[in-house]
């Protein structure tokens, strides 16, 4: 694509959606610098973005039960009372407790890592799960 | 209902106490993505009995993001808002120390508390910051309100 052509697109999207869609600006902008960069220039940008918690972390994480929400606690995230969902899908932090909707946390969770209510870091308990896990097996390798 | 519109609900149930100071806090043109917020100096501070106003814009993942809040442009001298242009420099309205669990009045009471507690290390105003470091309180205090009178 020459770079008229880029420029066009860019000016095109910016009047349809203003900079609403930036992973596609990203990419065309991408190509105004030397094709060499491209790639790992677009790699950095998705790394930057990450930092979340794992997929798997999330869908880990303890259910309660609609038994043990009480009708008065809501959702710190979205403000919104559990139990006006007929099948609320709330979720337990294994190590501070807080509880939140399953869907606004996994929202918040694929950029931070850090409870919404007292920042506690949920990734740095499961450290210590995997590490003593290592060392269970290195045992059964000794004496097994 | 996005969780915004809650957030109005709430707003307009709260605001109008008389021991607030945050005075009004109001989407611009019914527009939720845009408020205009107004707050009284705390007392004790130089800022007591003015009132400020602020923007305050959130982005389309807002709680997810922090909204981005600013004062109206040459109204604050404080070490940690640029006066030209109103930018506040304030650790919870960074997308590293935000949490989704605040919300807009949340974000009006810590600048207010950080017109209480000005930071000089980590400062937009350097010069209002060097006379804080050198514990100079009264005569910050002179400049703040210097600036607040002119």
């Amino acid at each position: 694509m020459s770079d008229t052509e880029v420029r066009a697109q860019l000016r095109e999207i910016f009047r349809r959606e203003g900079l609403g869609d930036s992973t596609t600006v990203l990419q065309l902008l991408s190509q105004l610098i030397p094709e060499s960069l491209q790639e790992e220039w677009l790699d950095q940008m998705a790394e930057a973005d990450k930092k979340g918690c794992p997929e798997s972390f999330v869908d880990s994480l303890p259910r309660v039960p609609k038994s043990e929400i009480s009708p008065s606690s809501s959702c710190s995230i979205c403000y919104v009372n559990y139990l006006n969902d007929g099948y609320p899908l709330v979720v337990r932090l294994p190590h501070c407790g807080h509880d939140f909707d399953l869907e606004c946390l996994s929202v918040w969770f694929s950029k931070s890592t850090s409870c919404p209510l007292c920042r506690d870091d949920v990734l740095s308990h499961r450290a210590e799960v995997d590490t003593s896990q290592v060392e269970l097996e290195e045992d059964w390798g000794m004496y097994g | 209902m996005a969780r915004i519109a809650r957030e109005y609900k709430h707003i307009q149930a709260t605001l109008g106490s008389e021991s607030s100071l945050v005075v009004s806090l109001e989407p611009i043109d019914g527009d939720l993505s845009r408020w205009a917020g107004e707050i009284r100096g705390p007392t004790g501070t130089p800022y007591e009995g003015h009132t400020f106003s602020l923007r305050l814009v959130l982005g389309d993942r807002y709680p997810t993001t922090p909204p981005q809040v600013t004062f109206a442009r040459r109204s604050m001298p404080h070490c940690n808002v640029n006066y030209e242009t109103g930018s506040i420099c304030l650790n919870i309205l960074t997308p590293e120390h935000w949490s989704p669990a605040w919300d807009l009045l949340h974000v009006l009471e810590a600048i207010i508390q950080l017109l209480s507690d000005p930071e000089p290390d980590s400062p937009l105003d350097i010069d209002l910051a060097n006379i804080l470091r050198a514990q100079d309180r009264s005569a910050y205090y002179g400049l703040v309100n210097y600036y607040l009178q002119s």
